[in-house]
């Protein structure tokens, strides 16, 4: 049994510009495994919704490939895709844009299971009871619309909305960003719940290191549309390799006044590499790009091998 | 001579008239001192823009500052005229806004926009203007000021373009800077820069800000004296290590303990719901956020500050007294 859910190889998206062509993402290789949170930090403009959205094919990719489940969906044609659509689910950013003004909840909730035409009238009816319970909203809120609930309580419909299905796989991009901090916390609660009850398997997408630490079991880092580090959580946070990930790390504040007049790390952004780096293990499932580390000296002074992977 | 360079006193601030009074300040009181950060932190909705704008007399049409007092350098803000006010926006008083590109002219450069200031408050000859831009463009960090002066807003990304907003704020070196979440639309890297050029300032010039956030991370970091605000008032307020070593109220607590920490692993995040006053020994008080709305008509009326210790102010809100709203 493969205890990969999604493969992707060398996927690059790109697009055009009035300038020419810009490589939102470029060259993307990596693995999610079956159960697990990945998260995907950057800053805007690092390619990290390019790359969620071109795995959810809402974006053609220019090259390389994606296999769901074993199965290679990269080219397949959207009617062939279709009966596939119901694994893989997205929870949006902004939770005023991304539920329509006109229907009911209940009509939201029912709109996936009657476009992939599954269940019955009562039994969606009963399903969508049952997943505004499990957001932890009131049974009357079926027949509500959705200018009269808050943004927490629209984003938890969000959510809803993407488990009716039943979805192996939760693309989650920025699910909080545009809720206020008390309201985010119970949102990734909720999220966390959700994710160890239901086996899910998520790429959790965010600006916010603090909230992808706190969701993920392994994190990438994008910068400027490459992948350039990859590592368990706390192998990440612990031992950041790339000056980007360590520029990135240092600048977020640290809620604590005792020490704020503690060491750090100079921000550096370096530029653009003109290629794609290539990632190498260093130990721990550690991969960083190898644009940026002198490997040689890191072999001597870490007195490691490295793996080209 | 007192150091407080800002004292607002039971400051009230209405919207609307007749039956659609809103009042989204009430008796709030807070300071800054000379040289120091004051941060007033709080949720949208809580009051603390508003707050911020009152303090330039900016509040939009439908506002007014119903009672209290804002004393700026001694001087008394609400009972100045238009004309006196003038003289302080910019020159004595500036405010950086969150919307680094709803506050500038996007069809002026960039070097033109940040001398407007000085043009209208100091003598300043005109040949010196472009001198003076440049040496601005330099001090928040841009290394070829020349090339930046000629740019349009447009040109710049959001971090520059705050760096200019921060530029034409510093122009005719303020006494107080009023930074209204000015890094909520930017990226942790670009944050910590835009946030170190203000503290710097600060330093250099031995000025005052009032920094507007909602977030606790950044209050840690730069802030001397702390004013947490929650519907429309203060709830607690005392120095940096003070609040983050002993909350008492639960907006506070919650506040603090809904950041996930990076570095202890990763137990549940609290909220604002997960805090009573119970366990920091006040008894039959509760604080209740849902049912502190205009809404439900129905508030836990909220007791004057009290002193829990030496300079560190609570709000408590007692269970018994139920008022009922209009």
């Amino acid at each position: 049994m493969d205890k990969h859910l999604i493969t992707i190889q060398n996927l690059s998206k790109y697009f055009m510009t009035k300038t020419g062509i810009h490589k939102a993402i470029d060259g993307i290789t990596l693995d999610i495994f079956k159960g697990e949170t990945l998260g995907i930090v950057g800053e805007s403009g690092s390619g990290k919704t390019t790359l969620g959205r071109t795995i959810m094919r809402l974006y053609e990719p220019e090259h390389g490939n994606i296999t769901f489940d074993g199965l290679d969906i990269t080219h397949m044609p959207e009617k062939k895709l279709r009966p596939y659509r119901k694994e893989f689910q997205m929870i949006f950013q902004n939770p005023y844009e991304s539920l329509s003004p006109r229907l009911t909840v209940g009509e939201i909730l029912e709109e996936p299971l009657v476009i992939q035409r599954m269940l019955s009238k009562e039994e969606r009816t009963k399903k969508a009871y049952n997943l505004l319970e499990k957001v932890g909203l009131p049974k009357t809120s079926y027949l509500k619309k959705i200018h009269e609930f808050s943004g927490g309580q629209r984003q938890r419909i969000g959510i809803a909305r993407a488990l009716m299905l039943d979805p192996k796989f939760i693309i989650a991009d920025e699910p909080v960003s545009a809720l206020d901090v008390s309201v985010q916390a119970q949102v990734l609660n909720l999220l966390k719940d959700l994710q160890s009850e239901l086996d899910l398997t998520c790429l959790f997408i965010s600006h916010d290191l603090g909230v992808v630490h706190y969701m993920s079991d392994r994190v990438a880092v994008m910068y400027l549309g490459h992948l350039i580090e990859l590592a368990p959580k706390d192998e990440l946070y612990r031992n950041p390799i790339h000056p980007y990930t360590k520029s990135l790390l240092s600048s977020i504040p640290i809620a604590d006044p005792e020490r704020r007049n503690a060491y750090r790390e100079p921000i550096i952004l370096p530029d653009k590499p003109l290629y794609p780096p290539q990632l190498i293990h260093v130990g721990s499932d550690h991969y960083v790009s190898a644009n940026m580390i002198n490997i040689k000296e890191f072999e001597i002074e870490n007195n490691r091998n490295l793996i080209r992977n | 001579m007192s150091n407080r360079l800002l004292e607002i006193n039971n400051l009230n601030i209405a919207f609307g008239s007749g039956k659609n009074v809103f009042n989204a300040v009430t008796d709030l009181s807070l300071s800054v001192s000379k040289g120091q950060t004051a941060a007033l932190i709080g949720e949208s909705g809580s009051g603390k823009s508003v707050t911020s704008l009152s303090v330039l007399k900016i509040l939009p049409a439908n506002g007014r500052a119903e009672s209290g007092s804002i004393r700026f350098d001694d001087k008394e803000i609400l009972q100045m005229t238009e004309k006196e006010m003038q003289k302080i926006r910019g020159n004595e008083i500036s405010m950086i806004f969150q919307d680094a590109i709803a506050s500038l002219n996007p069809a002026m450069k960039v070097g033109i926009q940040i001398t407007e200031g000085l043009k209208y408050h100091k003598q300043i000859a005109k040949s010196e203007l472009r001198t003076v831009a440049l040496s601005l463009l330099e001090q928040v960090g841009f290394h070829n000021p020349a090339h930046i002066f000629d740019q349009y807003p447009s040109q710049l990304s959001g971090g520059m373009k705050q760096r200019i907003l921060i530029a034409m704020a510093i122009s005719c070196r303020p006494k107080l800077i009023i930074a209204d979440e000015p890094t909520t639309a930017l990226d942790v890297t670009i944050q910590r820069q835009v946030l170190d050029l203000i503290a710097d300032y600060k330093i250099r010039e031995d000025a005052s800000v009032l920094m507007i956030t909602h977030d606790f991370g950044v209050v840690a970091e730069y802030a001397d004296w702390v004013y947490v605000m929650f519907g429309g008032r203060i709830v607690e307020s005392g120095d940096v290590f003070t609040i983050f070593n002993n909350p008492i109220h639960p907006y506070t607590k919650g506040l603090i303990g809904c950041i996930p920490s990076m570095e202890s692993d990763s137990e549940r995040l609290k909220s604002v719901y997960d805090y009573s006053f119970e366990e920091a020994g006040y008894k039959g008080r509760k604080f209740a956020p849902e049912t502190y709305s205009m809404e439900s008509k129905v508030y836990h009326a909220p007791s004057s500050l009290i002193e829990v210790e030496p300079g560190h102010y609570v709000r408590l809100f007692d269970e018994n007294e139920v008022t009922i709203v209009g």
